[in-house]
């Protein structure tokens, strides 16, 4: 990998000046701050590689184009492997970045570990929640909770609720008491499938009526056609006049409520109990610095240009205090 | 003109078609598809994968084509059935190019693209119910059907994770295209900066369950693909030519030059509609005048019949009291002449009592009333009475005689003769009147009939002038 940096010396000034009076990252959206604004940098040029998951494809695909065209010496080389894959593509060395929609396992860091004595880095680049639909007609009123979720989809009902074979199971009046309840889901490869196995249903095995469908879009579509069907997909699928979704309550007791829906800020601040980022992982030593070309990569994701790009793609863009704050970690080393 | 369209829209299809055949693009001849254990563990051939696609062609294009014509059925407007024509007759279409590409994986991937992208206009973005109203049922669970089926396809040759990609793919590219409604020739080939292509590759070098490659039988398989895809479009060519030959009538029916002749015509056949009702209200009309015209001199005649009638009964009436006149004035005459009779025999005889009173003093007679004074009879009296009746008979016969001479004389003929002609004349002046009515009623009628006929041969020659023009412009 051969590169070359000249850096503007007025804006790293400003760069550096601005982390300076930036408050510590967090992941709630700050009002009236402003995520940092991406300087080019002269004479980078080289060749660099990324390994992503096919979830995550698309968002760094978009990354690359305008990267690309900001630096046409620079050639981002993306590699798609199964999400089971890119954790071990990072650590056979195979690549630069590692970008997935999960979290890397313990098991994935304990053998990263092991290799090379410390752990992964990782920097948050986007967010996108799951939002649980109903056919737009359907009276269900100020939302589900997480307990009645688990009673729809689960299998062992964990959080102790009844199991859910009706509408009027959870309350709903009239026609609609008595139709019953048709849970659909992604397919098992579908990210959104694992984590609202994982937060909703506790890790239980979802209900054998369950119908899987083959893709999240599937889903949203299919949510639309059946009065009586309840599903989850993520929020990069637009959802269409056919469906609405349900503000949730993370609620377990007797009590429910109170009722969030799904909005950029109620994903970042984490009110909203299904929400999820999407990381990116380098392998660097701590208190070294990043190659250049990754560095300046990950400063453009973590930048206003970059999470435009991110929102274009459908995403959340992520807090203006969470990019300042990873952009000081790039900065620091 | 039709048959012209059709001839050039089979001319342009066998030449697409055949130029999909011939000028595709072949897999790499040294391309390896490594094996993927699917199910029973054996990884589908590109052959097989060729037959898939070509079945799942055939009925998709059962599927669309009965939805479309139950939708176009059941519409109100000829846009609407339009819209429905032109919906089977593009996806079809695009089925059917998609399946004479020649490599099986690339004509998987644009059936999934097509069929999703599809779906998600006229489903997940309402457009089938915005344009079809209540109609659109059919055709949202055809094309919902028609989706589960191809991704259940594709999930054959795909591993689940390709298949999410391939699906946020799609949406990604919707979004970056949200008013592109055509959707039915987007291809993999130049989907999302060339990423479609690169897909294809990767699951053809070991991302999917395709079965690995034999070398020795490629070329044969190839060859056969080649001759499979001819004999597939050319069974199905006629179907879509005919689906063409339909929309090129959907398309001249709904041009504004058309609409416009159209208009035309249908005001000229809906005035030929209303020809023979109008004959017919005006007909009644005409009879129902007569008729009443005929009531009012069949009561006039009536009348003069009844007066005559009366007249000739007066005239025996007044024969009768005549001659019972006569009667009476003969009885009359003679009682007068008896009456006469008795009073100068009472006259005589009252000279006689006259005498004795003046002889013989007075007596009780005078007490018992009578015409004279008081005490005595005046035969004055009754001579007047007897003058007054006669008189009377005098003018009775006076009158008898009068009548007589009215009834026997020539003006009283006269006068009858001249009411009977006058009845006579009228009767006839109404029969010549709804003669002529009905000739003028008819001859209306022929000269309706003569004007329609010219403006359908205008209609025609306008109609031919037209096709001309358009044969002219392409």
């Amino acid at each position: 990998m051969v590169t070359t940096i000249h850096r503007h010396t007025c804006s790293a000034a400003a760069v550096t000046l601005v982390l300076l009076f930036v408050p510590a990252g967090q992941g709630q959206p700050s009002r009236g701050a402003a995520a940092p604004e991406y300087q080019r940098v002269r004479g980078l040029t080289g060749q660099f590689t990324c390994a992503v998951s096919p979830a995550v494809r698309t968002l760094v695909d978009r990354w690359k184009k305008d990267f690309q065209r900001m630096y046409p010496a620079v050639s981002l080389k993306v590699v798609r492997v199964a999400s089971s894959s890119v954790p071990s593509a990072l650590l056979a060395g195979t690549c630069d970045l590692a970008a997935m929609g999960r979290r890397i396992t313990d098991g994935e860091e304990a053998s990263f570990r092991t290799r090379f004595g410390h752990a992964p880095e990782s920097f948050s680049v986007a967010a996108d929640g799951i939002a649980v639909i109903v056919k737009k007609d359907n009276p269900i009123g100020s939302g589900l909770t997480l307990r009645q979720l688990d009673g729809i989809f689960s299998a062992a009902t964990l959080r102790g609720g009844p199991v859910i074979e009706t509408w009027g199971d959870i309350g709903v009046t009239g026609d609609w008491a008595d139709t019953p309840v048709v849970p659909m889901s992604p397919g098992p490869a579908a990210g959104e499938r694992a984590l609202f196995q994982s937060i909703v249903l506790k890790g239980s095995r979802f209900r054998s009526d369950v119908r899987q469908q083959r893709t999240s879009s599937s889903v949203v579509q299919g949510v639309g056609l059946d009065p009586g069907a309840i599903g989850f997909a993520s929020s990069l699928y637009p959802r269409g006049p056919r469906v609405r979704a349900l503000p949730l309550s993370s609620s377990n007791g007797d009590r429910n409520g109170p009722y969030v829906a799904m909005t950029r800020k109620t994903c970042l601040d984490g009110s909203y109990p299904l929400c999820r980022f999407t990381y990116i992982y380098v392998n660097r030593t701590p208190g070294s610095e990043l190659n250049p070309l990754t560095a300046e990569f990950l400063r453009f994701v973590n930048s206003r240009q970059g999470q435009r790009t991110a929102e274009d793609a459908g995403y959340y863009r992520l807090s203006p205090d969470l990019l300042a704050a990873q952009q000081r970690r790039l900065a620091g080393g | 003109m039709l048959r012209l369209a059709a001839m050039a829209a089979c001319f342009l299809l066998v030449g697409t078609v055949a130029g999909c055949a011939i000028m595709g693009v072949t897999p790499p001849a040294t391309t390896m598809i490594r094996a993927q254990p699917v199910g029973d563990g054996q990884g589908i051939t590109m052959p097989e994968l060729n037959e898939l696609t070509n079945a799942f062609a055939d009925r998709l294009m059962t599927l669309i084509a009965s939805a479309c014509d139950e939708v176009e059925q059941t519409v109100d407007t000829a846009e609407q059935r339009r819209a429905a024509h032109q919906l089977k007759l593009a996806m079809t279409t695009s089925v059917f190019d998609i399946v004479t590409n020649p490599d099986p994986l690339t004509q998987l991937f644009d059936l999934v693209l097509v069929v999703t992208l599809y779906s998600q206009v006229w489903i997940d973005e309402n457009v089938a119910e915005e344009v079809f109203g209540d109609s659109a049922d059919v055709l949202i669970r055809a094309l919902r059907d028609a989706r589960v089926e191809i991704w259940d396809l594709a999930a054959r040759a795909m591993e689940p994770e390709v298949e999410q990609e391939l699906d946020q793919l799609i949406w990604d590219w919707r979004r970056d295209h949200p008013d592109v409604t055509f959707v039915g020739f987007v291809r993999f080939d130049d989907f999302a900066a060339n990423r479609g292509k690169s897909m294809i590759a990767e699951i053809r070098t070991g991302g999917g369950f395709l079965a690995p490659v034999n070398e020795a039988t490629k070329a044969v398989d190839e060859a056969r693909l080649f001759a499979e895809r001819v004999f597939y479009v050319s069974k199905r060519a006629p179907i879509l030519l005919q689906w063409y030959v339909e929309a090129l009538a959907y398309e001249l029916l709904l041009n504004p030059d058309v609409v416009a002749t159209m208009e035309g015509y249908q005001a000229i056949a809906r005035v030929t509609e209303e020809i023979p009702e109008r004959i017919t209200a005006e007909r009644k009309a005409i009879f129902e005048e007569l008729d009443r015209r005929m009531d009012s001199m069949n009561d006039v005649t009536g009348n003069i019949r009844r007066t005559i009638v009366d007249a000739q009964g007066l005239v025996d009436s007044v024969n009768s009291a005549l001659a019972g006149g006569e009667r009476v004035a003969a009885e009359i005459q003679a009682t007068s002449e008896a009456l006469t009779q008795t009073i100068l025999a009472a006259d005589r005889l009252a000279a006689r009592y006259g005498e004795q009173d003046s002889h013989g003093g007075e007596s009780g007679a005078g007490d018992s009333g009578g015409a004279g004074g008081p005490g005595g009879f005046d035969i004055d009296t009754y001579r007047l009475a007897a003058s007054e009746l006669t008189l009377t008979l005098r003018e009775l016969n006076a009158v008898i005689a009068s009548t007589d001479t009215l009834l026997g004389s020539a003006s009283w003929t006269d006068r009858l003769g001249e009411i009977n002609a006058a009845a006579a004349q009228r009767v006839t002046q109404a029969t010549e009147g709804s003669e002529r009515v009905i000739d003028r009623l008819f001859q209306r009628a022929v000269y309706i009939v003569l004007i329609f006929f010219v403006l359908l041969v205008a209609y025609r020659g306008y109609a031919t002038w037209l096709g001309r023009a358009a044969l002219t412009r392409r």
